[in-house]
């Protein structure tokens, strides 16, 4: 789910060319959750092999990945590891929205709403440990790197940019600028035309990036204080935030009184479930790695043909060509360099 | 504030074009010694290095370190407008944050940009120990390049101590255009050791725009090291551009 900043925050849009040659950390659950609400067909349904159990996901992470590769983008998915204790409620609150989605879908279905079917499914989607490692197998064979974060897949995905190991996070979440990370990228695993649910409307959706320093100085606060403004708003930690506080609302509290906690004296009736200090701490410190490694290698071309047709059904012409493309697309990329490497440090 | 006044408005036409084929914004540092930009495209991949010095205008006027942040595809399509015969007027002006553009020739005609806050990082300039160059016509650049895109979308560059190679290898043929001291292209080289290095086409075709204002153009590189071309500007100034190498294989 993730903090919504959307009102406060500017991006820049951008085209994938402008990445061209980066290394993006991309957040995998969200991308793998954007793959299994999308890729379904009219009436809901996700693709599924022969034996009933659900590609998307993989269809998805193929595709996507050759796209940007294609683009000269070097994409290194992050895995999220044990959630952190403060999120059990945000779990519990996500497995009620995906149970109450569950019942519409079959409701629709049965008074034969396709679209509404469609809708409702898009909400449903459940990605199980199954499917996680069916993706991690699927990266390995297309030589793209992933790694696996202690606990929280964003904070991992700050931490390697903050390094200098990837230029940017890739992710709709605006939660990587909380832990500090330098840029995001939205929209990065999305881009392209899009309906938008129950109007015949299609939107271009295209990757904007944000700049941490750049909004931090726009708006006039510290990172510590755009934290602030998230727990008042609502985290992953405490979904509900505080009643009535939307981002403006909470960007004009906290730097008319400076901190959450000098904050909260004026807002009568602010509760959390939990210790909003404890969220802070997550924010600020939280659990991360260096033990990673990054590094893009040719892919398994007949690897990947089997795994994806051989086991999943894919079609064997499409996997081919698209793992074709990535193999010419990763060999462009590695002989390019770029002057960075002949700036003294 | 900041004046300057060229007596051939095309010379900025060239120059501008050549700029902005690697950047859409970008600061001009007017100083009171001249005018420059140093900007790097998106992907990093070039890097382009411009001075004018003040006594390259035929009048020039700057009082203090001034930033010019402007859009180059603005600037672009007014200088586009510029005639043969036309002189070119650059004012700074202050109060209004613009830049006024003077087109005189038999009429006179007077364009005003919003100049832009642009943040930018300095760049360095990449450092690299050139153990080659040769100085070779601009136009002779122009058609090598043209040549090697006949078959391939890349190029390598061969300095030895007596020719300058361009070579292309495509999926269907080959491209090899070499100039020898005994080439009236060839107007001086040097080579410690023999020195190669592979260019994407695209930048070099973008870069070699600017050999419309120059005669001349140095190459320098060292073997998978960046390539510099500087283009000397009739009357002072120069373009200069870094381009980084492909590598090839692992």
């Amino acid at each position: 789910m993730g903090v919504n900043l959307r009102g406060i925050v500017k991006a820049k849009e951008i085209t994938l060319m402008d990445l061209r040659g980066k290394a993006i950390s991309i957040d995998a659950y969200n991308a793998l959750y954007q793959f299994l609400a999308i890729i379904r067909q009219p009436d809901g349904t996700p693709l599924k092999d022969s034996q009933g159990r659900i590609t998307s996901h993989l269809s998805g992470l193929l595709y996507r990945t050759v796209n940007l590769v294609e683009n000269g983008i070097k994409p290194v998915y992050v895995f999220d590891g044990k959630p952190p204790e403060l999120k059990a409620m945000e779990i519990e609150r996500r497995k009620a929205v995906k149970e109450e989605a569950v019942k519409k879908y079959e409701e629709a279905l049965a008074r034969g709403d396709l679209e509404a079917a469609r809708m409702y499914a898009q909400a449903t989607s459940v990605l199980t440990e199954d499917m996680v490692n069916q993706a991690k197998r699927l990266l390995d064979l297309m030589g793209i790197p992933y790694v696996q974060a202690p606990s929280e897949g964003e904070a991992q995905a700050a931490y390697m940019a903050k390094k200098g190991d990837v230029f940017a996070c890739g992710s709709q979440d605006y939660d990587s600028l909380l832990f500090g990370a330098p840029r995001l990228v939205r929209n990065i695993s999305i881009t392209g035309r899009r309906k938008l649910p129950r109007k015949n409307v299609y939107i271009e959706v295209k990757p904007e990036l944000i700049v941490l320093d750049e909004i931090l100085k726009d708006l006039g606060i510290s990172r510590e204080q755009l934290i602030d403004i998230a727990i008042l708003v609502g985290t992953d930690y405490n979904p509900e935030g505080i009643k009535g506080i939307g981002p403006k609302k909470a960007l004009a509290l906290i730097k008319q009184y400076g901190s959450l906690e000098k904050a909260l004296k004026h807002i009568p009736g602010a509760s959390f479930p939990v210790d909003p200090v404890e969220i802070k701490e997550i924010f600020l410190k939280p659990q991360v790695t260096d033990s990673y490694e990054v590094k893009w290698r040719q892919p398994d071309i007949e690897g990947v043909v089997k795994f994806l047709c051989g086991e999943h059904d894919f079609s064997e012409s499409r996997v081919r060509k698209a793992v074709e493309k990535l193999d010419k697309a990763m060999k462009e990329t590695k002989t390019r360099t770029s002057l960075d490497m002949w700036f003294k440090k | 504030m900041f004046r300057a006044l060229l007596s051939d408005a095309r010379t900025w036409t060239y120059i501008v074009d050549a700029l902005s084929t690697l950047v859409d914004e970008a600061n001009f540092v007017a100083k009171p010694d001249g005018l420059s930009m140093r900007a790097m495209d998106p992907s990093h991949v070039a890097m382009v290095d411009f001075v004018l010095p003040s006594d390259a205008f035929d009048e020039y006027e700057c009082d203090q370190e001034t930033l010019l942040g402007v859009n180059l595809d603005e600037m672009k399509k007014i200088m586009r407008r510029a005639r043969s015969g036309d002189t070119l007027e650059m004012i700074y002006e202050e109060a209004e944050k613009r830049l006024k553009l003077r087109l005189r020739g038999k009429t006179v005609r007077t364009f005003s940009i919003h100049l832009l806050d642009i943040t930018a990082e300095e760049l360095p300039e990449p450092s690299v120990e050139f153990k080659a160059f040769a100085i070779i016509t601009a136009d002779a650049l122009q058609e090598a390049v043209k040549d090697a895109a006949v078959t391939s979308d890349h190029v390598k560059i061969v300095i030895q101590p007596d020719k300058v190679t361009f070579r292309a290898m495509g999926d269907l043929g080959e491209v090899v255009v070499e100039m020898g001291k005994d080439s009236e292209a060839l107007l001086d080289i040097q080579a410690s050791e023999e020195s190669a290095a592979t260019y994407t086409l695209n930048y070099l075709a973008d870069m070699i725009k600017v050999a419309k204002a120059a005669d001349t153009v140095k190459l320098q590189l060292s073997t998978d090291m960046p390539l510099r071309i500087d283009f000397n500007l009739p009357g002072g100034g120069r373009v200069s551009y870094f381009l980084a190498p492909r590598i090839e294989g692992e």
